[in-house]
């Protein structure tokens, strides 16, 4: 998964919108910048220990 | 009067290698500045960190919880410096050395002396951003969805790989628990097979003690036994050596007889031999003489010779018979007498005084007479001669044949006496043999030798015996002595074992047994377990085996497995919500404009979600577009879209509404009357606004060109402190557009 897209503010609320959900809408902002899943949960745990 | 601004901004970056990241720039000038900078390096995180730092708080939830931000600012207006820190925690203001940390002071502060705006890229495109923005949404939502297609699958495979490993765990554990509960069997068979070994270890022993106090008390039974064995024996022994010494007499009488035989077969045997001598001096004289023979002139000899050597007596008599009357018909007295005549008669003649007389009645002289009587002399002596030589030659041969013959006759009865000397001697010989045989069966009685033989045999075996029994008393004695001290220790092992003093060897045979197959029924068991626990063993090693090498990797599966499967869970609702704005919107190949999202909003099956995302996308570019800039109501508020209508609804600061057409904005203008109303709008902060243009690269360059003059109107007016626009460059760094015009190009 090489392709890492940059999302503007704008698609950021329309898909916050969408999805209704702050967890969701992090999530989604890792889709576009991770290399793979491993890197996605890395990243996702980060944000999840931040959280607690 | 001169700007400075130095500004750093830090945010977390968990793709970062160090999981932060920061931008950091400085600028000194008049106050409108160019940012320059490669994309994605952090120019806008910088803009709105600008802005944030400064009490704005639209990037505030985003700046701090989603990217915990810190921006150190510090700006120089003049004389006055102004430094700025602010994070998710603190936020600390010095203004010329005078510090502030009240959070709220600071914002009344920072309103004072600035107004800040930021001006996004997508109010640059205004109303054109509608279709953007929308297909921009699409495109991501479609991208979105690509990735959570390769990450779920890669979920997928970790989870399955998971499951995988799980459900070989717990066929290892399970296997390891029958290993276990196997090894612990095992062991107690082991306990127990030792326990029965060392029980029949005693058994044994008390039984071979058993067996020795039973002998013991067989001793003297034993020693009675002995003597009377002994007596028995030695009974034998005397019938024995009465047989034998019968045998011997009747050997002795054979022993003469078989003597006198012998003298006589050494004397034939002398006789032969020296015969043999004499017939091979005979056959040597034989040798030679036919030799010797064979040398002779005459034929005769030569057959002789021959005849010698065929050893044929008849021709050889022939011949001495010829010779004898060849001899006796020889007529030498005859011719001597005429020798001794006509000598007288030649030596008359020779005496005469006149040999020329003729004699009357020969008619010759004497001359003539003495002639012939010589001459006849002559003749008469060369046939004398001539008879002598044959006379003696047939001497020779009557004498040879003589000799051969009786050679020949000595070689035949030599040649006869061996033969009979030879018949005597094996007559002899067989008499012997005969002899030894029949007389020795004849004259020793049959019972006599069958009974020494029984008695020998007899003898042998009580002697075996009663040197068992010798051996046993020996043995016995030794351990008579110490009888006691076996007694105690049977008692002690009748007390460890459990049985009555009086236990016979036969019912301690019937334990030892009875230990026996319960050991071999043991070691039956421990086989079969042992078997198991290898098979076991080898299988958990396979299994082992096929984890090997993959622990780490599986462990750190395993630790973040409830995140992955949330996180899973997140993707596949994340995925629902995009399906259904593909469903609703369509992919990236179907074009979207105004017309479209009209329909798309037209229809009654909408999906409420996707019509929620089109009503925040109206608000959302009416918020955008902010307001436009009218030569005839100077700034008119964008208040909505309506995208079914396809029309802008604005307002007057009179509080008029007045619609637009979407379509009757061109990109320029709609991109400038956006802004203009920024950065004309009336500020009443001491240092005045601060306008953060975000890609103003976006716009052409007279458009840009434009924003500079009126923003450099409204510093000759003092209205703003400064600008900074954003230009996509390779270089960070930011410049003064006072000093460089062109870096605005």
């Amino acid at each position: 998964m090489e392709k890492r897209v940059r999302m503007s503010d704008s698609v950021r609320r329309l898909l916050r919108t969408l999805l209704g959900d702050d967890l969701q809408m992090k999530v989604v902002e890792l889709i576009l910048r991770v290399k793979d899943f491993e890197d996605l949960l890395k990243a996702y745990k980060a944000i999840k220990e931040e959280k607690e | 009067m001169v700007i400075e601004i130095k500004g750093k901004v830090l945010w977390n970056d968990p793709l970062s290698d160090k999981g932060v990241r920061e931008f950091e720039v400085e600028g000194r000038g008049s106050g409108i500045f160019v940012l320059k900078g490669p994309n994605a390096v952090g120019k806008t995180t910088f803009l709105k960190g600008i802005s944030y730092a400064l009490g704005d708080p639209t990037y505030r939830d985003e700046l701090e919880q989603r990217r915990g931000c810190r921006v150190e600012l510090d700006i120089a207006v003049g004389d006055t410096r102004i430094s700025v820190v602010r994070d998710p925690a603190n936020y600390v203001l010095e203004i010329n050395d005078i510090k502030l940390e009240n959070e709220k002071e600071i914002e009344k502060t920072l309103h004072e002396f600035f107004d800040v705006m930021y001006v996004p890229v997508e109010r640059l495109i205004g109303a054109k951003a509608i279709t953007k923005i929308i297909t921009e949404f699409r495109n991501t939502c479609d991208q979105l969805l690509e990735n959570i297609e390769l990450l779920s699958n890669d979920a997928n495979e970790k989870l399955k790989e998971l499951r995988w490993y799980k459900s070989l765990d717990r066929k290892i554990k399970r296997m390891s628990k029958n290993l276990k509960d196997a090894e612990n069997k095992l062991h107690e068979l082991e306990k127990r097979r030792k326990s029965n070994q060392e029980l029949l270890k005693e058994f044994r022993e008390y039984k071979s003690l058993l067996e020795i106090l039973r002998k013991i008390e067989k001793w003297s039974e034993l020693k009675k036994k002995y003597v009377e064995l002994t007596e028995i024996i030695n009974q034998k022994m005397k019938e024995l050596e009465k047989s034998k010494d019968y045998l011997k007499n009747i050997m002795k009488e054979v022993a003469i007889e078989v003597s006198a035989l012998e003298t006589r077969k050494k004397n034939y045997e002398e006789m032969i031999k020296e015969t043999e001598d004499k017939l091979r001096r005979v056959n040597e004289m034989i040798e030679r003489k036919i030799l010797e023979l064979e040398k002779g002139k005459s034929a005769e000899f030569k057959e002789l010779a021959n005849a010698l050597r065929k050893e044929n007596e008849e021709i050889i008599e022939r011949f001495h018979k010829k010779a004898l009357l060849v001899l006796r018909k020889m007529t030498l007295s005859g011719l001597k007498e005429e020798e001794e005549v006509l000598t007288k008669i030649w030596e008359a003649c020779r005496s005469a005084a006149n040999r020329s007389i003729k004699l009357h009645g020969l008619g010759l002289t004497i001359e003539e007479v003495a002639l012939k009587a010589r001459k006849g002399l002559e003749e008469v002596r060369k046939s004398l001669r001539d008879e002598e030589k044959k006379l003696k030659e047939w001497m020779k041969l009557k004498n040879e044949s003589k000799v051969v013959l009786d050679l020949l006759r000595t070689r035949m009865r030599l040649l006869n006496d061996i033969s009979v000397y030879n018949k005597e001697l094996k007559e002899i010989e067989t008499k012997l043999r005969i002899y030894e045989i029949s007389k020795i069966q004849e004259k020793i009685p049959p019972d006599v030798k069958k009974k020494i033989d029984d008695l020998n045999t007899e003898i042998e075996k009580l002697n075996k015996e009663r040197l068992e029994i010798s051996r046993e008393i020996d043995e016995i004695a030794d351990l008579a002595a110490k009888k006691d001290e076996l007694l105690s220790k049977a008692k002690e092992y009748e007390k460890i074992l459990g049985v009555s003093v009086d236990v016979s060897i036969d019912e301690v045979d019937a334990k030892i047994l009875e230990l026996e197959e319960e050991i071999e029924k043991l070691e039956k068991e421990i086989d079969e377990i042992n078997s198991r626990v290898t098979e076991l063993r080898g299988k958990i090693s396979s299994l082992e085996t096929i984890l090997q090498g993959r622990e780490k990797y599986i462990d750190f599966l395993l630790k973040d497995e409830a995140y992955i499967t949330e996180l899973q869970k997140i993707l596949s609702n994340i995925k629902d919500s995009l399906r259904i704005v593909k469903a609703e919107i369509g992919d990236r190949r179907s074009e979207i404009d105004l017309n479209r999202i009209k329909t798309i909003l037209g229809s009654k099956e909408l999906n409420p979600k996707v019509a929620k995302v089109l009503k925040e996308a109206g608000k959302l570019i009416a918020e955008l577009m902010g307001g436009i800039w009218d030569p005839a109501y100077n700034w008119l508020k964008v208040k909505d879209i309506d995208f079914e209508q396809g029309i802008v609804i604005l307002e007057a600061a009179d509080g008029k509404t007045m619609k637009r057409g979407i379509s009757d904005f061109s990109r320029g203008q709609l991109g400038l009357a956006s802004i203009l109303p920024l950065i004309h709008k009336p500020t009443e902060a001491k240092y005045g606004k601060i306008i953060l243009i975000d890609e103003i690269g976006d716009l052409d360059p007279d458009r840009r060109r434009e924003i500079v003059d009126h923003l450099k109107k409204r510093k000759d007016i003092r209205d703003l402190c400064f600008a900074i626009l954003v230009l996509p460059d390779i270089e960070v760094k930011m410049i003064d557009v006072d000093e460089n015009p062109d870096a605005i190009r």
